[in-house]
């Protein structure tokens, strides 16, 4: 046998007796106190607001930050949302302001048209549209473009009157609007001429009268073109052929 | 039959308030921990007490326990430390008297006084040689969890046993020949 073998069986045979060596144990009521304390703190018991509680028991961080973080949150939400409400109920007045406008633009036409005041180019398209309704029936549809093409300025309050040009300014620009009549109106001017020979030739008739002898031969040139069969009195017919 | 649960996992259970784990677990390793610190103080009132604060400080713990495979070096580091606390305190008189447990009646008086022999050899063993033989013998912990248990290397714990097992043979042998 080696000297490590030797000592490999004494060790064996010196644990067995470590083995069954007497030890010291706990007692019964050392055991029963540890059991008595676990078993009490781990019981439910009532809590007091007042209580200090076991770590268990305490609340989470999170669930002791429930409370203000949601309130946190609507503040937040109350400071985004109410701005935006805010804004809405002003987009939701101005159509108000829109609606009065309507009402307010007949009363606008109406010294554009009667006073002999220059027109606007966007005047003058109103007027247009206006003369080329008035004697068909009136038309819903005919008095939108007056409106549609500029909001703002309807939205605005009405400017202040312009004042009245001289006199002198008045005929060139009312030639001017003339010639710039649209065939609507010029069609109009064809109809009353083509509808009425009789008050026509009256017309002639009174132009001769007054002595404005260019206007009557123009007069009569146009009618002759346009009824060129139609009687003329015998007095009138005279005083036209010494016109020619 | 039900696979036994580890320590962890009874150590869980007892963390979520289930007092069988705790039971189980003190069945396991109440003796081996009395052991160790009746016989590294020397005196059986100090074991109660520092058991007792060992017990309840791993029920204290329980919430912060790191399942890492080891419930028992834990356990024993635990005491370990509160037994230091006791004998660093001043009034402290760091004289063991533990004496030997009585043998039952059935024992003879060669074994009787085997023992005796046994037990006052391993009480002159220096205290970290004598540290790692309760722990291996007595408590039952393997080289790697002493050596968790005492924060020394496995190396070193093997070294402490076995100059530790022949400084016992050679006052077993003494003994003998007396």
């Amino acid at each position: 046998m080696t000297p490590v073998d030797k000592d490999d069986f004494e060790d064996a045979d010196l644990a067995r007796r470590l083995a069954a060596l007497p030890q010291p144990e706990p007692s019964a009521e050392l055991d029963a106190a540890i059991f008595a304390q676990v078993q009490q703190d781990l019981a439910p018991r009532p809590a007091a607001a007042n209580d200090p509680a076991s770590e268990a028991q305490q609340p989470k961080r999170k669930h002791r930050y429930r409370a203000p973080l949601a309130f946190a949150a609507s503040l937040a939400g109350i400071a985004i949302l109410f701005p935006v409400w805010r804004a809405y109920q002003h987009q939701e007045q101005h159509p108000v302001e829109v609606r009065i406008v309507p009402e307010e633009m007949p009363a606008l036409p109406a010294p554009m048209v009667s006073s002999d005041e220059v027109p606007a180019p966007a005047d003058k398209k109103r007027e247009s549209a206006i003369v080329s309704a008035k004697p068909a029936p009136p038309v819903p549809q005919l008095e939108m473009p007056m409106h549609a093409p500029e909001p703002a300025a309807a939205a605005a309050p009405p400017p202040p009157p312009v004042p009245a040009p001289e006199p002198a300014a008045a005929p060139p620009a009312r030639a001017m609007a003339a010639d710039e009549l649209d065939s609507p109106r010029k069609a109009a001017a064809r109809s009353q001429e083509t509808e009425n020979p009789k008050e026509r030739l009256q017309e002639i008739e009174r132009l001769l009268d007054a002595g404005d002898t260019d206007s009557a031969a123009a007069q009569w040139k146009r009618f002759r073109k346009a009824h060129p069969d139609y009687p003329v009195p015998d007095t009138l017919a005279g005083r036209l052929k010494a016109l020619e | 039959m039900p696979l036994e649960q580890s320590d962890d996992e009874l150590m869980l259970r007892y963390r979520d308030g289930e007092l069988s784990a705790f039971q189980e677990l003190y069945r396991r390793h109440s003796r081996g921990l009395y052991r160790f610190l009746a016989w590294r103080s020397g005196r059986t009132e100090w074991a109660d007490e520092v058991a007792q604060e060992t017990w309840l400080a791993v029920h204290q713990a329980r919430t912060r326990y790191a399942a890492q495979g080891s419930f028992r070096s834990y356990l024993f580091q635990i005491g370990r430390n509160r037994l230091a606390d006791m004998q660093r305190q001043p009034d402290i008189d760091d004289c063991g008297d533990l004496s030997l447990v009585q043998d039952s009646a059935e024992v003879s008086a060669l074994d009787r006084q085997q023992n005796q022999a046994l037990h006052t050899a391993i009480r002159q063993l220096p205290p970290e040689q004598k540290e790692a033989l309760v722990l291996q013998h007595f408590s039952g912990l393997s080289i790697d969890e002493i050596a968790l248990v005492v924060a020394a290397p496995a190396e070193t714990v093997k070294s402490r046993l076995r100059y530790a097992m022949r400084k016992l043979r050679e006052q077993f042998k003494q003994e003998e020949t007396v």
